[in-house]
């Protein structure tokens, strides 16, 4: 259990009114830990509440579905159809009207916290969403043992101070909260709507020195002015592909601190740090694994990962995600270079923009209905600040005789029905769509 | 030679209008990038953007990248870079 982890020294410093944390009042029709037992809860409000909750449910709630701060209507009814929830608890900071489900507050309990158990004794499910707040969301269910596979146990971190810069209801930030719980370090948090520059100035003011982040936020935050004030020891690089330049740049700024690399599937629910400063990982671990996780790359030259500890599944009818013999491909490519192996992208096409990933068929998709698109490719362009940018090529319909506002139309109607990181950057009209041997648009 | 000046500044504003970002109303060596108006995503696509129409992309020339705080900064390396285009 997360309480267990816990002493005096852990603690949560945010920007909003501590008066709003809403343990600690007599919230009407609010239930007591004790009436959450063994129960399926979606949990939705401000990340600093969040992040004491969590605590608070692990080893007492059936399963939890941590529930990103701006989910909308599409996300709260199709998480509601896929999942049997029985309320969703909230601290009233955040907007639940579009829940149909009953929304309840909790406050404090009579009994002692140790009183309180999981009818079953069972461990707690945590459910986290895989893909944006708009679209479908892919449930998948994770245990806080799976979940802190690669997080450094014992007192070595409980000196450092973490920022925390993500929702922690998504995979990457709730991360960055169990790697503090566990560690017993402070955790800043910052309103996810404060301006980014507001965000890092709180984070100097409050002595953060460890922070997690994608390559591409890292890139944003190099370039905030208060960054330049951050006296960073930890540096933690996930959710993207960490490419050698970044972590020049990284050690260059921030000469004291130790940087870390994870490959973390959400998929998968496993991963591995690498921290000497270089891109990839080392051959040899394809060879002898690293601590209880085995790898082969696949005929795909996709990366597989096996481990012993392993127990995911998608919920809301998926299959399980592991072989017959455990091996769990990960759909990331790799390529062997000298002693490295390095990462290559996505096999199914996907577009990693700054952590967020673009399916480009679903792209694609959208783009059809605009009036005067023929045919339509949805690709990644590399792009040395976010990662990749998404490119649509276009071929107009032969009976379209203007195409002048076309490129228009189609970033419009993109914009209209997309998250902005899906919406192409770049859209341009072809003649025909680069095709491939075996007939497959190439991408 | 080009302005590097000028197209950076021309590319941010036709960006700005194609993305619907409005941008801080005085443009100057100053001014702090992340607070311009371009969001991250733009910043993005501005440096995508100058690398089709100047021939570069000075973060992946960069062994060490350094990223630019303000506007003046920006176009700094760029004006460093493209010297050094020239030269080559």
């Amino acid at each position: 259990m997360l309480r267990k982890h816990v002493s005096a020294k852990f603690s949560v410093i945010s920007d909003v009114d501590a008066k709003k944390n809403a343990i600690t009042e007599e919230f009407e029709g609010g239930l007591t830990l004790e009436q959450l037992s063994g129960r399926n809860v979606a949990l939705h409000c401000h990340p600093q509440n969040l992040v004491k909750w969590v605590i608070e449910l692990d080893g007492i709630a059936s399963s939890v579905l941590l529930v990103p701060f701006d989910a909308c209507e599409a996300f709260s009814r199709q998480v509601e159809q896929k999942l049997d929830l029985d309320l969703v608890l909230t601290d009233g900071m955040v907007n639940t009207e579009h829940w149909t489900t009953s929304v309840r507050g909790l406050r404090a309990s009579r009994r002692s916290r140790e009183s309180i158990s999981s009818p079953s004794e069972q461990k707690t499910q945590w459910l986290l969403t895989t893909s944006g707040t708009t679209g479908t969301p892919k449930v998948v269910a994770h245990t806080i043992e799976s979940l802190t596979r690669t997080t450094a146990k014992g007192s070595a971190g409980s000196q450092l101070t973490w920022g925390l810069l993500y929702d922690p209801a998504r995979f990457a930030g709730f991360q960055v909260v169990l790697q503090a719980i566990i560690a017993n370090a402070k955790l800043v948090v910052p309103s996810p709507d404060l301006d980014f520059e507001r965000k890092i100035e709180f984070l100097v003011a409050n002595g953060c020195d460890a922070l997690s982040a994608t390559p591409s936020l890292w890139r944003k935050i190099l370039m905030a002015s208060a960054a330049r004030q951050l006296d960073l020891k930890q540096i933690t690089l996930g959710g993207e592909i960490a490419d050698q330049r970044v972590l020049n740049s990284l050690a260059k700024q921030f000469p004291s601190a130790s940087i870390t690399h994870i490959f973390a599937s959400t998929e998968a629910g496993v991963g591995f740090a690498v921290k000497d400063v270089k891109a990839g990982f080392p051959l040899s671990w394809l060879e002898k694994g690293i601590r209880d996780v085995e790898m082969k790359i696949s005929n795909q030259g996709t990366l597989c990962l096996k481990n012993t500890h392993l127990n995911q599944s998608y919920l809301g009818g998926g299959d399980s995600i592991a072989d017959a013999e455990g091996w769990i491909d990960t759909g990331d490519l790799v390529e062997v270079d000298g002693d490295r192996v390095l990462f290559k992208g996505r096999l199914n096409g996907a577009i990693n923009i700054g952590g967020n990933k673009v399916i480009p068929e679903d792209v694609e998709a959208r783009i059809l209905e605009v009036a005067g698109v023929y045919q339509v490719a949805v690709r990644g362009k590399s792009s040395s600040i976010a990662g990749a940018l998404v490119e649509a090529l276009i071929v107009p319909a032969p009976e379209l005789e203007d195409t002048s506002d076309l490129v228009k139309s189609v970033k419009q109607h993109c914009k209209q029905v997309l998250p902005s990181f899906k919406v192409p950057a770049f859209v341009r009209l072809v003649d025909e769509l680069p095709v491939g041997a075996a007939g497959k648009i190439k991408r | 030679m080009t302005d590097v000046r000028e197209v950076i500044i021309e590319s941010i504003q036709r960006i700005a209008e194609e993305n619907d970002l409005e941008l801080s109303s005085s443009l100057n060596d100053d001014s702090v990038l992340l607070e311009s108006g371009l969001d991250s995503l733009g910043f993005a696509i501005l440096v995508a953007d100058l690398e089709g129409s100047l021939g570069f992309d000075p973060f992946v020339m960069m062994e060490e990248p350094v990223y630019p705080n303000t506007l003046g900064e920006f176009v700094g390396i760029y004006e460093k870079f493209s010297q050094q285009e020239a030269q080559a």
